[in-house]
């Protein structure tokens, strides 16, 4: 089969973990990167062998690429998956796809009219434990799941960096989608979200979100860059738990427990690389199949995460214009 | 100048002690004295000593030939004391001989003579009187409790009271005979200098009231009252009677739990901005009828991570629910409060439904993580970005904890005293006030609030 002629938008941190799996996949050619900035294009090129780079946009799309990968920040993906699916590149983008759940909701209105794979970029979704979790929840082991917890906190001291981005940075924006991942995964739907912020210098350095779900079941879900907090997420139910240690998200094992301390299981299930190999197979499986959506992460999935995410955006562009 | 260093517990300071303290002092030129800390004395194990920590530290202090007092609070002290304190022997009486012979890589280490016929455990024996217990009702926590005061010195169970005592009476499996009262007036007129009230919740604000109103000091199971204004009404009584009313909160008195609050305040993990405890249990698994379990999650359980995030928080600004419901009664419930300064308490509890029952601490440089079962403390881990920075701690825990708790509501009774510091009045009346705010929510909508 003809290799996938691979294009990259952005230069940054996570670009630069993902070409590393990325050039692993069998499927993939890297063909092209984009960022605004020709010093990082140049560099990025040369320490990862691709054969061209641009800072022109339109250039980058001419520039015979049948998929994408965005990893530019945050306030850029909407008009960036916008355009490369329009000119029909199948687009695998990072978390979270748009600050505006009805940017998102045009997305992918736009890939089903095209017919094209577009993909959001959370890693964990894909990753053989979490699928393990998922299928361990789903047989009923620990009986019926009343609550779902999970925490994302990664101390940032910086204060230049993006994550303080008074606009667009904060805790929520970066590391929100992971724990709302497995609240939606697991309790589906959600009917209200309550945030309970810490507001620094107009930037949320930590959330706690509680929502509710289907019959008041509920998730807390938290992130932080100014806050600590132990990595580790928990699903509750009526006959026992699970529980996946620090760091949960690329956790390789979990544990099922009971009031009987035990009739302790332990799964363990590794995964290869920085993990990212797993979104990677699924998006090229996708595009392979003339698949449109994901059974692991489907559109409604994501939109339902992205809508929690846009809330809570809505909510802080209003108290910062009071 | 010589330095001396000698420890004890120095309950009811008496001439033995003294006859040590003196040999000790004319070896030297300088003698500091180790007092040991009520936590301490209880986390190794000694529940038997009759005096505070303070009328302990205050009689040593007095003594001329003593020229400091330190406390002693944890196991490795005595040889970091060595170090700091540049000392030239470590003096203590031969009772121990050999058993510090460890400390001899880092000073001298001599074993004295004592003073034959005379010790603190002598004099306890003959000169404390017994705190004689009435308990109120027969079931699971009385049978608990009986069980452990049996482990707390110069108390006994003298009368029992429950509406079928006959019937009841042998399940308690008391160490020596006790009048037996199906009446609770003449129950509370016999011999006893303190109540122990457990049973059904919302029967035990008229037992405590009557109790106090006899002028019985009162250990009450947790929760005391579920209903508004109750429990201010019964400290107005207890104060008024100069009587001790005391929440069986059992975590709240663990020396581990204290030395937790103290670790954590002495700004570790930079400014605590979270804090969130999680108690489950599955009752109907552990034998407790349906009855039991329909008081719900919230009346039976909330105050144990209440304590926690009161402890560090301080009073709540606002509370909300998120519970689960079935029949009626919440079989889970997270109460979340707002503290001054942006911190966030996260209070979860369940009666049918299993989770981690873990406690973590939040700031902004780091986290503590107590392990399941975090209100049994025995082990606390502070934590950092840089995973290599970890610092564990570990404690000794015995039992079911419930020791610590009645050793201090005994000193305290004997004291006199009617308050805790371990567990203050207002206190008591915040961690109400989360347990009093749900059940009028609950009571209000019977959907969700």
């Amino acid at each position: 089969m003809k290799k996938l002629k691979l294009g990259i938008i952005g230069t940054g941190r996570i670009a630069k973990r993902f070409i590393k799996d990325a050039v692993q996949n069998k499927n993939i050619e890297v063909q092209s990167v984009f960022s605004r900035n020709i010093l990082n294009v140049k560099a990025f090129c040369n320490e990862n062998s691709i054969p061209c780079g641009f800072t022109g946009f339109n250039d980058f799309l001419n520039s015979n690429i049948d998929i994408v990968y965005i990893a530019s920040p945050h306030e850029t993906h909407y008009s960036y998956s916008k355009e490369c699916l329009l000119k029909e590149k199948h687009v695998l983008c990072e978390k979270p796809l748009t600050l505006n759940n009805d940017e998102l909701k045009e997305l992918i209105a736009i890939a089903k009219e095209k017919d094209i794979v577009f993909l959001e970029a959370i890693k964990t979704a894909f990753m053989p434990n979490f699928l393990k979790v998922l299928e361990q929840v789903n047989s009923g082991i620990i009986g019926d799941i009343l609550e779902v917890r999970a925490t994302f906190t990664k101390l940032t001291t910086d204060k230049r960096l993006r994550e303080y981005d008074q606009q667009f940075g904060g805790a929520t924006n970066e590391l929100g989608t992971y724990p709302l991942l497995l609240a939606v995964k697991i309790l589906g739907e959600i009917d209200i979200a309550s945030f309970y912020p810490i507001i620094d210098n107009h930037i949320d350095v930590a959330n706690r979100m509680i929502t509710t779900h289907q019959n008041n079941k509920i998730a807390i879900s938290t992130v932080g860059i100014g806050m600590k907090q132990e990595g580790c997420a928990v699903i509750s139910g009526t006959k026992g738990y699970i529980y996946i240690p620090a760091p949960w998200w690329l956790s390789n094992e979990f544990y099922i427990r009971f009031e009987d301390v035990n009739k302790e299981i332990k799964h363990t299930v590794e995964h290869t690389g920085n993990g990212f190999s797993y979104e990677i197979d699924e998006f090229i499986h996708l595009i392979q199949q003339g698949k449109k959506e994901s059974d692991l992460l489907s559109h409604k999935e994501i939109s339902e995460i992205n809508r929690i995410i846009s809330i809570y955006n809505l909510q802080k562009q209003n108290r910062t214009q009071e | 100048m010589k330095k001396i260093i000698t420890y004890g517990t120095f309950d009811m300071l008496h001439i033995g002690h003294i006859n040590l303290l003196t040999r000790a002092k004319y070896r030297g030129d300088y003698l500091i004295v180790g007092v040991t800390s009520d936590d301490y004395d209880r986390s190794r194990g000694k529940l038997n000593v009759v005096q505070s920590q303070e009328e302990r530290i205050k009689a040593v202090s007095e003594l001329d030939i003593v020229d400091e007092v330190i406390i002693e609070t944890h196991k490795n002290q005595k040889q970091e004391d060595i170090k700091k304190y540049h000392i030239d022997e470590f003096v203590i009486g031969d009772d121990w001989d050999g058993y510090f012979d460890y400390l001899k890589e880092f000073t001298e280490v001599i074993y004295l003579p004592r003073t034959q016929g005379i010790s603190s455990t002598k004099i306890r024996n003959e000169s404390v009187a017994d705190i004689n217990f009435g308990v109120v009702n027969v079931e699971h926590h009385s049978k608990r409790f009986v069980n452990e005061l049996g482990f707390v010195n110069f108390t006994k169970v003298t009368s029992v009271y429950d509406k079928n005592i006959e019937a009841n009476y042998n399940e308690l499996n008391l160490l020596s005979k006790a009048q037996k009262f199906n009446d609770y007036e003449a129950f509370l007129k016999s011999n006893i200098d303190a109540v122990y009230v457990c049973g059904d919740i919302a029967s035990r604000y008229q037992l405590v009231k009557k109790a106090l109103l006899s002028g019985k000091s009162v250990l009450c199971e947790n929760p005391i009252t579920i209903r508004d204004k109750e429990l201010e009404e019964l400290f107005e009584i207890a104060k008024e009677k100069n009587l001790l009313l005391l929440w069986a909160l059992k975590t709240a008195f663990a020396p581990a739990f204290n030395k937790l609050l103290e670790e954590i305040k002495k700004g570790l993990i930079g400014e605590i901005k979270d804090i969130r405890a999680t108690f489950t249990t599955l009752y109907k698994q552990r034998g407790f009828g349906d009855e039991y379990v329909k008081n719900g999650a919230t009346n039976l359980l909330m105050s144990y991570p209440s304590l926690l995030v009161n402890k560090l928080a301080k009073k709540h600004l606002s509370v909300d629910f998120f519970d689960q419901r079935v029949d009626g009664y919440d079989v889970s419930n997270v109460a979340i409060t707002r503290h001054a300064n942006q911190v966030l308490g996260i209070a979860s509890v369940g009666v049918e439904v299993k989770s981690d029952g873990n406690a973590i601490i939040s700031g902004t440089e780091g986290y503590a993580y107590i392990p399941a079962p975090w209100w049994l403390t025995k082990e606390f881990h502070i934590r950092f970005e840089d995973p290599s920075k970890e610092i564990k701690f570990e404690f000794e825990f015995a039992g079911e904890g419930l020791r610590y708790m009645i050793a201090e509501f005994v000193s305290l009774v004997r004291q006199k005293r009617i308050e805790s510091s371990r567990l203050t009045i207002d206190e008591m009346i915040e961690l109400n006030k989360i347990i009093v705010a749900y059940n009028k929510r609950k009571n209000q909508s019977t959907t969700n609030i």
